[in-house]
């Protein structure tokens, strides 16, 4: 047995067959996988990947976002995956770029491979919630300016790589009217070719058809050429070690013969493996195909052209939106721009739908920016404070909302004295701080609807801290209101900026801290 | 292969001979029309002062019970959605069922097929 794998004879073999290429027989391997690109989203990967599990695309879709956003590098195997998987077509792309055929789709795959180097997942995080984030805070105009260009450059590659999809689309339909069922390239001919591509692999030679005088001999062939005579006679004459040696050479013929044989039915075995599973993968492409076909027919869905169009309203009207209401503020313009973007993606899915037409990718752009529209107006209009929040003191007005948590306030003297903004607080449930430095007067307007006003003293010169709860002034509907003024002027002297707060919350109490000082 | 092909699809094609061609997407309609109509009333909301300060106020009062109720509306208001939606298809389906005869009676040989297999006998 392992004489046959280390005998040095020269085997002519056979006729040397079309020996796939080292490229050809990777392609081959992946044709063998069974996963062919149907009509999805962009490559129809995901669609591809569902269709060999047998389970529905959005589950692979979600699952692929989801992976996408943790950081995993979904959108590079996305792109390797259509580069490398065979379309309904039976045509690779990778493997059509080889042979010097371009094909448009390129474009859009090599787009997509530039994305993903892109670090896309903290880019999508930031873009999706640089609305909440950007947008309130104090320097959110700079926001204002960065929000539109990057819907801009988001919905441009969008468009780019649908624009390429639908170039693709329309040369195949064109062009290829032959290609669909139509065998795979790399399909091997007849069996005859089936050749011992690898004679070396490990033929493992069933004795069961092979004469005991030739597995005896199988030692004598393998073994250095004067061993057999020994064998063979005890007196070497010239005419016997001649009639030896044809025995011999006949002998190896017909052991020749038998390994070519072995070899070949070895390679025949795995072609025909290989063959069952191309068989297989083509079966499936060809009953996917006819299954795209039928859903294409009975329930088509928008061109890649019209979701462009209803896009680029979208981003028209969003962005005249936005450039209207920039006076507003910056969230609700940006809350905006997103809204009516996602009324004309709206309006164009039920226009689709009168056509006849499914909405997939419509209808998951105009819910995402629905969502994400309703949630950046939210933030925009309510403000809201983080849990802890910290205020101070300026010269302008300051008008915050929080639903919950607490806050400091900082109140801290003007430089050239005067009034300060008016600070308007309005809140839901939790405690507010008050700290008061010298050189300011405080006048405290507040509305609890359960909670105390409670005030102490930290005199400059150390000592005990004075402390005191304030008496409501009056009581309203909305619960007890206190007007309390606090001069907290320096040695003595009357402070020079006053500070006007005013105060509405609904559970919660206000702990006033007054620092003195003397210089 | 024609025969493998129609058998290893789902059954919808063999089973719905009324819809050869395609149909109005109601599902995309009364979608539409809902997030539509929900993104007009956010704009609204957003861009009218009253409904902001409105917005503000309904805030400062959020309880737990107002948290569960306005969970409990945007569910609602999904299914509700989709039951439309379940319900238009069905009068499609009926009203395509009426329009079609029955199979047998049909005179029209080719409307007997089912869909799919004049292009497998095609290829």
């Amino acid at each position: 047995m392992t004489d046959a794998t280390s005998t040095p004879l020269a085997d002519p073999g056979p006729p040397p067959p079309r020996t796939p290429s080292r490229e050809a027989g990777f392609f081959t391997w992946v044709r063998g996988l069974g996963i062919v690109r149907t009509r999805g989203w962009l490559g129809g990967v995901c669609a591809g990947i569902a269709a060999r599990i047998g389970i529905d695309p959005l589950i692979v879709r979600g699952i692929f976002v989801v992976t996408a956003l943790l950081g995993f590098p979904a959108l590079l195997l996305y792109v390797i995956g259509w580069a490398l998987l065979p379309g309904l077509d039976g045509r690779i792309l990778v493997q059509e770029l080889g042979r010097g055929r371009f094909d448009p789709t390129m474009i859009a795959v090599g787009i997509l491979a530039l994305v993903s180097f892109l670090p896309v997942a903290s880019w999508a995080w930031s873009v999706l919630f640089w609305p909440v984030t950007g947008a309130l805070s104090p320097t959110g105009v700079v926001g204002a300016i960065g929000f539109v260009p990057a819907l801009v450059l988001g919905l441009g590659v969008v468009a780019l790589v649908l624009w390429a999809i639908s170039r693709s689309h329309r040369s195949s339909s064109s062009g290829g009217a032959s290609a669909p069922g139509s065998p795979s390239a790399a399909a091997p001919g007849a069996t005859a070719d089936l050749a011992s591509a690898n004679p070396a692999a490990s033929a493992a030679p069933g004795p069961a058809d092979a004469s005991g005088a030739s597995m005896a001999g199988a030692d004598a062939a393998a073994a250095p050429f004067g061993t057999a005579p020994a064998a063979a006679s005890d007196i070497p004459s010239p005419a016997s070690v001649d009639e030896w040696r044809s025995q011999h050479e006949q002998w190896r013929t017909q052991h020749d013969a038998w390994r070519r044989q072995q070899a070949d039915a070895d390679a025949a075995a795995r072609e025909q493996a290989r063959r069952e599973r191309e068989e297989q993968g083509r079966a499936f492409a060809a009953a996917a195909q006819a299954k795209a076909e039928w859903r294409r027919r009975t329930r088509p869905r928008t061109s890649a052209l019209y979701v462009l169009g209803v896009l680029g309203a979208g981003l028209v009207g969003g962005a005249v939106t936005a450039l209207s209401a920039a006076h507003v503020g910056v969230a609700i313009a940006c809350a905006s721009a997103l809204l009516v973007c996602a009324i004309v993606g709206a309006a164009g899915m039920a226009v689709a739908g009168i056509l006849h037409r499914r909405s997939g990718f419509l209808a998951f752009t105009t819910s995402a920016l629905l969502a994400i529209g309703l949630m950046v107006g939210y933030l925009g209009v309510v403000q809201p404070g983080s849990w802890s929040m910290s205020l101070s003191t300026s010269a302008v007005p300051q008008s915050q909302v929080q639903a919950f948590g607490s806050t400091d306030i900082s109140v801290v003297p003007l430089e050239h004295g005067g009034t300060a903004g008016v600070v308007d607080l309005r809140k839901g449930s939790g405690d507010t701080q008050i700290l008061v430095q010298g050189g300011t007067r405080v006048a405290l307007d507040a509305t609890l609807g359960d909670g105390t006003v409670v005030y102490e003293v930290e005199p400059a010169a150390g000592g005990d801290v004075h402390s005191s709860r304030l008496q409501p002034t009056r009581r309203s509907a909305d619960g007890d209101v206190y007007r309390w003024t606090y001069d907290n002027g320096i040695g003595g002297a009357a402070a020079k900026t006053l500070v006007p707060l005013q105060i509405t919350q609904a559970h919660g109490d206000i702990y006033v801290v007054i620092m003195e000082e003397d210089r | 292969m024609s025969g493998q092909s129609t058998d290893t699809m789902d059954a919808a094609p063999a089973a719905v001979g009324a819809e050869d061609g395609p149909r109005t997407r109601w599902a995309g309609i009364v979608w539409g029309l809902g997030l539509g109509a929900v993104g007009v009333l956010a704009l609204k909301a957003v861009l009218t002062p009253q409904w902001r300060a409105a917005i503000v106020d309904w805030t400062l009062q959020v309880t737990p019970l107002t948290v569960v109720s306005s969970v409990l509306l945007v569910l609602g208001g999904l299914l509700l959605v989709t039951g439309l939606v379940g319900v238009a298809r069905r009068a499609q389906r009926a009203v395509a069922g009426r329009r079609t005869p029955v199979p047998v009676m049909a005179e029209d040989g080719s409307s007997l097929l089912p869909v799919g297999a004049d292009d497998e006998t095609g290829r």
